[in-house]
């Protein structure tokens, strides 16, 4: 059947367990009791045209290393009989969640949930597909909502994807980038943060399944000093940063513009070389290369596109955004942070990272001049 | 009691960083130099705490009885076991009767080979080198006559007569070798005419202690089985003798250590050759070593084996047929022992290549069934890209290349080797075309 048909899916990744908390280098590394504030989620967006189908899967996790992806992607694949290279995996950065990265703490039994519940949300995603249009649309974040941590100047935007089957909204995808770090190092309860209260209003507005992908958060907090309210209201500070977001996102959401037809996924790797440095080896997983998979989906106009993990607001500046352009950060898998290389040197995001000759062969592979 | 050669030397060096040798690993090498034609066996592990950090310290009597053994497995088997002392990290005027105790206990075992080493401490210039060569002059006074000494300065990687050496080597008897490691630490090339002035302006024979096969430190992720390095035929009759510094592979070094004993007995001879001959008299090592033959000059993959992957990707099988063969059958118990960890890297390269191929294969002949090409393929090379051991080719090492500026040394670049492996060539490759990047 031709022609853009979209389906939805979200199910319950919530730990069962008690787990150490992956996000903050200041947290203290100990396994808290099992607080669930809010459940985390993955949800699932099924696209569909012709006989091609991509499948983006948002974690609310840190993020996921290779290690932990890849297996999910292939159980998907193999769950849905969707290529695996047409299966995007996504994290909404969560820093009160399990650890995906290095797995620390993580107690066994939870990649086998987390595979299972995305398997589940993606086979309910495509058995949801039905045709629909797309509007996008994108909105200007105010600067008190998306502060620049290293003092940078920096233009947030807010990207709102809008697919409706008639009248009715199947799914709404917000890319912003902000990180959700909202609790601080010193609380230690599992949240989606304040992505989890930006979805509920959206949806509650909009209807239909929403989906926040992080854009470049990579030196963007929301506001407070750190991001966070150190007397330990996170709750409150996350509920206000989550309502803030998508009160932008349902006024983008009234502007859309129709971005016209056609699907088309493309999926490329890239070499990345790793520096020497102690903490780009930490990234590497010890390796002094890595490769690299690009996704690069658009429809019309709309493009989505992999940042393969926290961008900052200067590398994304750096890439070209043809028509309205979504950053899908931290996909398919967290390669740590993403400076531009003429701008490192002011913080630890440039050492948690491959190192400037990855990021320069990362931003040539993703088209800056 | 044998006379004591004068001869040149002509054997392998026990000077690694790392966990000395377990004793009956050495017996068992000093048995063995012997039947390649080498002649010495020199003990300086930098981790034996009664060799270095403590050198002060007299051996334990256990140890005496070791090294008495090593004497006599020695006299045995005609080889001859030198002992070297390493004083510098601490060493102070006024030290001279501790050396002396120390090497004259060797002396009294019966071994007639002593060193003094002064390699990896801080530099200095003249008067260090002064004071150095002291320590080894008192300790040649001290002992009897019929000692073959060679001393270790701290500018054993040199292209010139520093001022350090200048010094050093005024200080010294005349008869005293110099262990030298060529123009640099670790030399990629060793000039003739820079040998031959060298040795004229010191004075005495220079012992080529050549860092080959050892891997420790940032070269750690390579083994080198391969064959010995290319050097200049004349070489061997510019200097006095050659040591081949040892990894820490005991048994697995004698390939390499054997290859290159054997071409300076004839150096006219093809290196590779001597080397396919004593990989020959070692059964089921071939696979193995074919992986493992790369070094600092010679980075690249087996060229055979580097050829059957360039083929594979239009679908030749003569790689996949190499794997298949396995590289465990034969091989005798004690090389599999110690080779544990590097057989199962090339097992997951023989579970490895396969996988990516098939993904190409599947993907090229419109049969594909399973997860996609590409990120099979990226997968696999993920995971390659990850192994803490390099096999078939060099993908990241850093060997101890140095250069001097004046009298300073620093690091060479040329000692760092990014290269790509087969596995690199192969997947690299296989993207390419199933990302459609290539044709």
């Amino acid at each position: 059947m031709s022609g853009l048909r979209a389906g939805a899916a979200v199910a319950d990744i919530t730990p069962t367990q008690p787990v150490r908390l992956a996000g903050f280098m200041a947290r203290q590394p100990t396994v808290p009791p099992l607080v669930v504030a809010d459940p985390l989620q993955v949800r699932v967006l099924a696209l569909q045209d012709g006989d091609t189908t991509g499948l983006l899967a948002v974690f609310d996790l840190v993020g996921m290393s290779a290690a932990f992806a890849g297996p999910v992607r292939l159980a998907i694949a193999t769950a849905t009989g969707v290529p695996v290279e047409r299966v995007m995996t996504s994290c909404t950065h969560t820093h009160s969640g399990p650890d995906t990265l290095l797995g620390m703490d993580l107690y066994a039994g939870y990649v086998e949930l987390l595979t299972l519940r995305a398997v589940e949300a993606a086979q309910t995603a495509v058995a949801a597909l039905r045709p629909v249009s797309v509007g996008a649309a994108e909105v200007a974040v105010p600067l008190d909502l998306a502060v620049n941590r290293r003092g940078f100047p920096h233009e947030p935007r807010l990207q709102v994807v809008d697919l409706l089957a008639g009248t009715e909204r199947v799914a709404t995808v917000v890319g912003v980038g902000i990180h959700p770090v909202t609790h601080g190092p010193d609380v230690h309860v599992i949240t989606a943060d304040w992505v989890g209260h930006c979805r509920v209003a959206v949806e509650a507005a909009l209807g239909g399944t929403a989906l926040v992908v992080a854009g470049a958060l990579g030196d963007v907090n929301p506001p407070g000093g750190d991001g966070y309210d150190r007397s330990g209201g996170g709750a409150a500070l996350a509920c206000s940063v989550g309502t803030a977001v998508a009160g932008l996102a349902t006024t983008a959401a009234k502007q859309t513009k129709d971005v016209g037809t056609g699907l088309a996924l493309s999926h490329r790797t890239v070499e990345l070389p790793v520096a020497q440095a102690e903490l780009s080896r930490l990234v590497s997983g010890g390796a002094d290369a890595v490769v690299t998979e690009l996704f690069t989906w658009s429809v019309g106009d709309l493009l989505l596109r992999s940042l393969p993990g926290e961008a900052l607001s200067g590398f994304a500046a750096a890439l070209p955004r043809p028509g309205t352009t979504v950053d899908v950060g931290l996909a398919p898998v967290w390669q740590g942070y993403l400076p531009h290389p003429d701008l490192m040197g002011g913080g630890y995001e440039d050492e948690l990272g491959l190192g400037a000759d990855a990021m320069s062969r990362l931003l040539v592979a993703l088209g800056a001049a | 009691m044998t006379a004591v050669s004068m001869t040149a030397w002509h054997g392998v060096l026990e000077g690694f960083y790392g966990e000395p040798y377990a004793d009956a690993a050495r017996l068992d090498l000093v048995r063995w130099v012997g039947t390649v034609g080498g002649r010495d066996y020199v003990y300086a592990p930098k981790d034996d705490p009664y060799q270095r950090a403590q050198w002060r310290t007299p051996y334990p009597p256990d140890r005496m009885q070791h090294f008495a053994d090593l004497v006599a497995a020695g006299q045995v088997a005609g080889v001859r076991i030198g002992f070297v002392v390493s004083p510098g990290l601490d060493w102070q005027p006024g030290d001279e009767p501790a050396l002396v105790a120390k090497l004259r206990a060797f002396y009294d075992l019966g071994a007639r080979c002593l060193g003094i080493a002064f390699d990896d401490v801080p530099p200095g210039g003249a008067d260090l080198g002064t004071v150095h060569g002291n320590a080894v002059a008192a300790a040649v006074a001290a002992l009897p006559g019929d000692v073959l000494w060679a001393a270790c300065p701290v500018d054993y990687g040199t292209d010139r007569v520093t001022a350090y050496l200048g010094a050093f080597v005024a200080a010294l008897p005349a008869d005293v070798d110099l262990f030298w490691t060529g123009p640099s630490v670790l030399s990629p090339d060793v000039p003739v005419a820079l040998t031959t002035d060298l040795s004229r302006r010191l004075g005495r024979r220079l012992v080529f202690a050549d860092n080959f096969p050892v891997s420790d430190g940032p070269m750690a992720g390579v083994l080198h089985l391969g064959p010995y390095p290319q050097r200049d035929p004349d070489l061997p009759a510019a200097v006095g003798g050659l040591l081949l510094n040892l990894g820490p592979t005991p048994v697995a070094s004698r390939l390499p250590a054997a290859a290159g004993l054997r071409w300076w007995s004839e150096p006219q001879r093809d290196r590779t050759e001597i080397w396919e001959a004593e990989l020959a008299g070692v059964p089921g090592l071939a696979s193995l070593a074919r992986a493992c033959r790369s070094w600092l000059t010679e980075p690249g993959p087996d060229p055979e084996l580097l050829a059957w992957t360039h083929a594979a990707l239009d679908g030749d099988t003569r790689l996949e047929d190499y794997f298949a063969a396995g590289c465990r059958d034969g091989l005798p118990a004690e090389w599999a022992a110690e080779l544990e960890p590097w057989l199962q890297a090339w097992e997951w390269h023989a579970m490895a290549v396969p996988i990516a191929l098939a993904a190409l294969r599947s993907w090229q002949d419109g049969t594909a069934d399973g997860p996609g090409g590409a990120f099979t393929v990226a997968e696999v090379w993920r995971r390659g890209l990850a192994m803490e051991r390099q096999l078939f080719g060099i993908r990241w090492a850093f060997y101890p290349v140095t250069a001097r500026t004046g009298d300073a040394e620093h690091a060479d670049p040329a000692g760092l080797v990014r290269g790509d492996t087969l596995l690199d060539t192969l997947c690299r490759e296989a993207l390419g075309r199933l990302t459609g990047e290539r044709p």
